[in-house]
């Protein structure tokens, strides 16, 4: 071929359309790769340059019974503090440094920082702290040291209601209380926050100080509780007064709405502020304190328990209230002594029911309550309610023992009065809702409803109501707690408010204590207002008060304290006015 | 073989400015990007960001002062000089294996030679490859080629050989490849005839794939291009982390600077995967974009070279259009997975100072030969004797 400008040209004119083909065809593969495989690529990308971290769980509010506006725990926005070593270990910063920097931070000596740090995978320095810290972290200016946003469950009512809310552990998982009986309908899944990484693993934000990855909106519920914020306030404040004043270990308060059986206030004390819970529990001796132990723990009831077996006695029309019982100072049933306080062993007394409860005869109930079958008196005792859980749904709740048949006649007698027999202080009080509701026993309520995030109702308790008692029998009960407290040598004079009625019975019970009986006492109030139609059932007890043994120079003061509080409260009107005029009339004359 | 050289020349026009303002788009294009890639990596490497932009800038002030020179040289001169320039190269092939004379491996390959005194490395096979295309074009544009028997032909190519056989030791199948193809296409234009062709891409296809299988270094990429997602950490990787950061810029892109696949995913990616990263920052838009400048290049380079009346500065031209669009568009083979990996960087874009260089020169080069065409005033000057 020539070597002339045509046939060159030629030949350029070939290389020129190939090269232009082949950019034509490159331009074909990457529409390919930017346009069709595009949603692939980019999800395959972007799994290798995210990484997941398990933050805390967020968690739903708890609420008392009037919703958002009275919060009882929250979740609030907190930094957690981490180490990601692979980056300073590259740049070869000085550990001590870096220690030195930290360790005012996160609260921890030099030592245990150095030792923190060095660690060879991803830790954390600290979790939860303040988000004020944002600033000060960010000041470090240190690689691999970085924060995230996690969920941090804050109580604002310290520790209001702490033995019943629970508390939750670092990961916000619930660990006692509501918090760990209502987990999966507090929480939403665990969030798996995915930090973006370069491919040696460091975090690509921290670099730029951008937007940080935060918990985000996992779908969580909120629970509002039966819990009255100010009774509950009220229990706690009045428990706390008296626990002073009697040196008693320990004292429970627990309100009840008759109606519905919602728990207005379920109060131990001491309690203490959940949101330090974990320094509160560094002293061993505070861990039986954040139990609620009204639910957790039994005792024996002691008088108390004679309500309930007269009502059993009247049920089983084993006596009537005009019955005239030949009680002696003590008896003997199978070879054990049955006395009465302050009667002679010698003397008889010939008491009617209202005045064996009145005074409190351990005698008068054994030998009206023998008359009953011991199968049918367990029976009856069942149907209030003992030997198992209320419906509360509380964690740690137990049911009590209600001992197993056959029983003995000494067994039979002992459990009359309220020994040999263990019961939960809820327990007692659902029993009692029987008397008072008609015969009628309603179950304890605590957790009202749950609604999600929008307020809309996902799912709503109701108490179950089961009938116990005939209601003339119930109605013959409450009309003699009534007089037990109005007579004028009733155990329960003391409860006495202007222009109210109150029904209830006095508890007194010798506490076991390793294996026998001991000094100690549990004393209690266990009553009902206004007691015409009850409205509120309210149990105060405290547990080994010193100062002063009997429940009505402890138990029944609080009672009469927090009830006259509830009354101004609730705007329970009075069903005597006149007691108030008197009243009124009498300061009028002394100011005179 | 020994001839009078003949040149054919008229009077000079103003340069093509098309061309250049081409040229300067894609060196500010790759300035940006080679910025953009490099910023997160050299920050935590280098304590500073612009570590590597600083450098390609000082490269890029340096090719444009060699693009003058191209633009200056004159050809004559340059082909009268020729033997001198192959010596050189030659020597500078060797001394690259060996290490007194500064010879420098890296990533596995010989090829650098680092300058004494000032921190420069620098790569013969590069300069190489414009030496060899003026070499074949001054062998072939004398008339006395034409009248050689076919093993005297053969013969004349031994210089050719020579350097490419140092460059396929190196080993460098990236190189080898582009001035195979450089020295082919000037060849072909010259008007290598049919059956010759045949035996050529078959001679070079059978010595490549004998080179790949030899090496287990280039055996494992070409087994980590046929089927990347088989060994998606080892041999696959690279090209995985191509795919995928090309792939993840969509039609619009991320966005200039936001690419993430440079975050240490992508290997290399502010020298021979720079393209995905600018792909993964600017989208199809951009990718486009950058086809058709190369389109505009070549449009430009034949045109000079078809208009050119002088055979040895249009088989140049060709060769080096050639040459530096064979190099883009390998390189963006490579980084859309079409062809194996070879180690070529892309022209103008990627960070390197002896690419930069060469790149800017043999734009000189056709800018120089754009002055002389069109003219109606050519006249065939005899000059000296070719001893070449």
């Amino acid at each position: 071929m020539q070597l002339t400008q045509r046939n060159v040209n030629k030949r350029i004119h070939i290389i020129h359309y190939t090269i232009l083909a082949i950019i034509f065809g490159l331009l074909t593969r990457l529409f390919y790769l930017q346009v069709i495989e595009h949603e692939e690529l980019k999800k395959k990308a972007e799994n290798q340059q995210r990484r997941p971290i398990a933050l805390s769980k967020k968690r739903g509010l708890i609420t008392d019974r009037n919703g958002d506006k009275n919060v009882l725990a929250i979740d609030t926005r907190s930094i957690s503090l981490y180490a990601y070593p692979k980056e300073y270990n590259l740049e070869k910063v000085s550990m001590e440094k870096m220690a030195e920097k930290i360790s005012p931070i996160i609260g921890k000596d030099l030592q245990k920082t150095k030792k923190t740090l060095s660690t060879r995978s991803f830790i954390w320095l600290k979790r939860q702290l303040p988000e004020s810290y944002i600033s000060q972290i960010k000041a470090l200016k240190l690689p691999g040291i970085n924060y995230v946003f996690e969920s941090k469950r804050v109580y604002p009512k310290k520790e209001l209601a702490s033995s019943l809310l629970g508390f939750t552990g670092i990961d916000n998982q619930g660990l006692t209380g509501i918090e760990h009986s209502f987990e999966s309908v507090l929480t939403g899944k665990t969030e798996q926050e995915k930090i973006f990484l370069d491919a040696r693993g460091y975090e690509v934000l921290s670099q730029e100080n951008k937007a940080q990855v935060t918990t985000s909106k996992a779908k969580t519920n909120k629970i509002r509780l039966t819990l009255d914020e100010n009774i509950q306030h009220i229990a706690e404040r009045e428990l706390k007064k008296g626990l002073d004043e009697y040196k008693a270990k320990r004292g429970a308060a627990i309100i009840m709405d008759l109606d519905n059986g919602d728990l207005l206030a379920l109060a131990t004390y001491p309690n203490y502020d959940i949101n330090q819970y974990s320094k509160f529990l560094e002293n061993p001796k505070n861990w039986e304190t954040i139990k609620n132990w009204a639910v957790t723990d039994v005792y024996e009831p002691g008088s108390t328990m004679k309500i309930f077996s007269f009502a059993a006695a009247l049920e089983k029309k084993k006596t009537s209230l005009n019955e005239v019982i030949v009680c002696p100072g003590a008896i003997k049933v199978d070879h054990w002594t049955v006395h009465d306080h302050g009667t002679s062993p010698s003397q008889v007394r010939y008491l009617k029911p209202l005045d064996i409860i009145k005074t409190s005869s351990n005698v008068g109930t054994s030998i009206v309550t023998r008359r009953i079958p011991t199968a049918e008196h367990r029976d009856i005792l069942l149907k209030f309610g003992f030997g198992k859980p209320t419906d509360s749904s509380l964690s740690g709740e137990v049911g009590g023992i209600v001992p197993k048949l056959p029983w003995v006649a000494s067994r039979q007698s002992t459990i009359s009065f309220g020994q040999g027999i263990a019961v939960t202080p809820l327990q007692i009080v659902t029993a009692m809702s029987a008397i008072v509701r008609k015969g009628i026993r309603i179950e304890p309520r605590i957790i009202k409803e749950i609604v999600d995030n929008d307020d809309k109702v996902i799912k709503q308790y109701k108490s179950n109501e089961i009938r116990t008692l005939s209601e003339d029998t119930a109605e013959k009960m409450r009309e003699l707690l009534i007089a037990v407290v109005e007579d004028k040598e009733g155990t329960g004079r003391a409860t006495k408010i202007p222009g109210y009625v109150i029904g209830g019975k006095t508890g007194t019970a010798d506490k076991v204590e390793n294996g026998r009986y001991s000094s100690n006492v549990i004393s209690s109030f266990l009553g009902f207002y206004p007691a015409e139609k009850p409205r509120i059932l309210e149990f105060v007890l405290y547990d080994s008060p010193q100062t002063a043994h009997f429940a009505s120079m402890t138990a029944v003061p609080v009672f009469k304290n927090i009830a006259s509080d509830i009354i101004k409260y609730l705007h329970i009107p009075p069903s005597q006015p006149e007691e108030l005029l008197d009243k009124v009339k009498r300061k009028k004359l002394e100011n005179q | 073989m020994s001839s009078k050289i003949y040149q054919v020349k008229g009077s000079e026009q103003r340069i093509d400015y098309l061309l250049l303002i081409l040229i300067i788009i894609m060196v500010l294009l790759g300035l940006f990007t080679v910025f953009s890639a490099s910023a997160y990596v050299s920050g935590i490497i280098y304590k500073k960001s612009t570590y590597f932009f600083q450098k390609q800038l000082i490269y890029a002030i340096l090719g444009f002062i060699v693009m003058y020179i191209g633009i200056r040289i004159d050809f004559y001169q340059l082909r009268t000089s020729l033997k001198a320039m192959m010596y050189g190269i030659t020597i500078m092939m060797i001394a690259t294996y060996i290490p007194a004379l500064g010879g420098t491996v890296v990533n596995g390959a010989n090829g650098w030679l680092r300058i004494p005194g000032i921190n420069f490395g620098f790569q013969p096979s590069e300069l190489a490859k414009i030496i060899l295309i003026i070499f074949s074009a001054n062998l072939l544009a004398n008339p006395a080629y034409q009248r050689l028997g076919f093993l005297q032909k053969l013969f004349t190519m031994a210089p050719i050989g020579g350097v490419v056989g140092i460059v396929v030791f190196q080993p460098d199948i990236g190189n080898t490849s582009i001035i195979s193809l450089a020295v082919f296409s000037v060849y072909f234009a010259a008007g290598m005839n049919i059956p010759r062709i045949l035996i050529v891409i078959g001679a070079m296809g059978t010595a490549i794939t004998a080179l790949i299988f030899s090496n287990p270094y280039q055996m494992a990429r070409v087994t980590g291009f046929m089927n990347p997602w088989k060994d998606p950490q080892g041999k696959g990787f690279q090209l995985i982390q191509s795919l995928m950061a090309i792939g993840s810029g969509g039609i619009s892109g991320k966005g200039l600077g936001q690419s993430v696949q440079k975050l240490f995913y992508l290997p290399e990616s502010h020298t021979d995967f720079i393209f995905s990263v600018f792909c993964e920052e600017s989208g199809l838009i951009g990718s486009a974009l950058f086809m058709f400048l190369l389109f505009l290049i070549a449009q430009r380079g034949f045109s000079i070279a078809v208009r050119s009346k002088d055979v040895f500065i249009k088989l140049t031209v060709t060769g080096v259009t050639t040459m530096i669009l064979g190099q883009a568009l390998m390189n963006i083979g490579v980084a859309t997975g079409v062809l194996p990996t070879t180690g070529l960087t892309l022209p103008f874009i990627s960070y390197g100072g002896t690419s930069m260089i060469v790149t800017l020169f043999c734009m000189g080069l056709l800018l120089n030969a754009s002055k002389y065409t069109n003219s109606s005033d050519w006249q065939v000057l005899e000059g000296k004797e070719d001893n070449n």
